[in-house]
């Protein structure tokens, strides 16, 4: 290698930033943040992390979309917030937050929607829809704050849905949060390196998504490979858990419950 | 030029690092050493300004540096400017479509006219011994040449201080060599130098102070660099070794 060139000698460079618009790397950086912490949280991290057997909180969270969304009945949709308030008040202070914001985002936008029923003077069924939508809304976000992303995708393997499938969900989880790292890592190395004006932006956000492209097209096919390499016969077995308790026996009663509200109250008006 | 008082920095998981104090004289070279999971990267990204919500104060030249000045585009930039961080995986930190590209980009973002940004490249180029490679696409490049592009992209917006986060990883030894002779030459130049590092062998002499993180991102011990990598129970205890 040569001798240092005389520009980078440390003499202090006089620099004034120009100028530029826009925090778009910023913002990037911070959804980015909050996707891969989201899909990053521990199980067992607090006692809202698995509280329940995933595969029960799943036919639960199901049971509950599916009978709200079907009940003709106001006395069965009390019966339903109810149990779902239950639930949720057994979450910390800051998820139960955080699942009452999406809740309040599903109700505005659901609102949105119907306003113009009302508006025309045939908003009479719109109460209970706006009430279904924000209880299937709160189950769902229950389930979501509740369970880890791979006791969710545990929970489908032992629901007997197709291997095949689950695999993909793991798979594809893995890498949004691998390649979530390495698209953070970039954007900070642009940051860094953004230190005037950008006149590429487009051309400098183009780079990082043909790398990405490059750098997930090389992980699929070394992932090829190495299952190739560990005989992958296209089966996808996950280890058995641990044994049903008291929280589980209680949940499944109150499913039972739910089921028995809704024959009794929910099916005729 | 770079201090550090009582600084600690948490992920929403962990706390990596507790209470770090760090004092870098201007054209100082140090080497950060400790086990993995110790705080290194973290260390570096926070002394680069990519870790704004740490507790403690850190002073760059004199002035504060905090996620309120970070957070303005201005200060932020012209910080930016005056530090690198050469990433661990150089992927990481090439995007352009040509390794000429790469390297015109900071002096681009500068505002230096085009035949300045020819001059810089150019030089860097040499210095690396790139020349070859100038209208490669970096992404196809080996991991050395890869480190290489990635440093010279760096060095282009001509920082004073340089983090760099395991320089030699996945080196071949020539490679080793040739970024050993290249730290060393930046260093008595008058750059200041950071840099995490394992590799040992190829860094002996290289730094003249270390500095060595516990495995609870505490700093164990700070001192020269021979006298710290002598004592080998030291090392041993700290799981680096």
């Amino acid at each position: 290698m040569e001798t240092v060139p005389e520009w980078l000698l440390p003499e202090r460079e006089p620099y004034a930033p120009r100028p530029d618009k826009g925090r778009y790397l910023e913002k990037n950086v911070l959804s980015i943040l909050g996707t891969l912490a989201a899909l990053r949280e521990k199980p067992g991290a607090g006692r809202d992390r698995e509280l329940l057997r995933p595969e029960l909180a799943l036919i639960s969270t199901f049971l509950a979309v599916l009978l709200v969304s079907l009940s003709r009945g106001w006395f069965f949709l009390e019966t339903a917030s109810a149990f779902e308030f239950g639930c949720l008040c057994l979450l910390r202070g800051g998820i139960i937050a955080r699942v009452l914001k999406k809740v309040l985002a599903a109700g505005v936008f659901t609102i949105a929607i119907f306003a113009p029923a009302f508006l025309i003077g045939r908003g009479g069924g719109v109460p209970a829809l706006c009430c279904k939508v924000l209880l299937a809304v709160l189950a769902m976000a229950i389930f979501s704050a509740a369970t880890p992303w791979h006791s969710i995708t545990a929970a489908m393997a032992s629901l007997r849905i197709p291997g095949t499938l689950v695999m993909i969900l793991d798979m594809t989880i893995k890498y949004i949060s691998l390649l979530g790292g390495l698209l953070l890592d970039m954007l900070c190395a642009l940051k860094l390196r953004s230190v005037g004006r950008d006149d590429r932006k487009v051309s400098s956000l183009g780079g990082l998504a043909g790398t990405l492209f490059l750098k997930s097209k090389d992980a699929a096919e070394t992932q090829f490979r190495a299952m190739e390499c560990r005989c992958y016969s296209g089966n996808y077995i996950m280890k058995p858990r641990s044994s049903y308790g008291w929280r589980e026996a209680a949940l499944a009663a109150a499913d039972i419950a739910l089921l028995g509200a809704f024959a009794a109250f929910g099916i005729a008006r | 030029m770079i201090e550090l008082s009582d600084v600690s920095f948490s992920y929403p998981e962990a706390t990596v690092l507790r209470g770090v104090d760090l004092h870098i004289a201007e054209g100082d070279s140090v080497a950060i050493i400790g086990p993995n999971g110790s705080g290194k990267s973290t260390l570096l990204r926070l002394l680069c300004g990519l870790a704004p919500k740490f507790s403690g104060r850190y002073r760059f030249d004199g002035e504060e540096l905090n996620a309120a000045r970070l957070a303005d585009a201005r200060s932020a930039k012209a910080f930016h400017r005056r530090m690198g961080l050469l990433f661990q995986d150089s992927d990481a930190q090439l995007f352009c479509g040509s390794v000429y590209d790469e390297i015109a980009f900071g002096p681009r973002q500068m505002g230096l006219c085009e035949a300045e940004v020819a001059g810089r490249v150019g030089d860097l180029l040499g210095l690396f011994g790139l020349e070859r490679l100038e209208s490669r696409v970096p992404y196809h490049l080996s991991g050395g040449e890869k480190r290489k592009v990635a440093l010279a992209s760096v060095l282009a917006l001509n920082p004073d201080a340089i983090c760099l986060d395991e320089p030699m990883g996945g080196l071949d030894p020539k490679t080793k060599h040739a970024m050993r002779k290249l730290i060393k030459s930046l260093n008595a130049s008058g750059k200041t130098i950071v840099c995490a590092t394992h590799d040992f062998e190829y860094v002996d002499g290289l730094f003249r102070r270390a500095v060595v993180l516990s495995q609870e991102g505490r700093v164990a011990r700070d001192g020269p660099y021979p006298e710290v990598l002598a004592d080998r129970e030291f090392l041993m205890a700290m799981n680096i070794v």
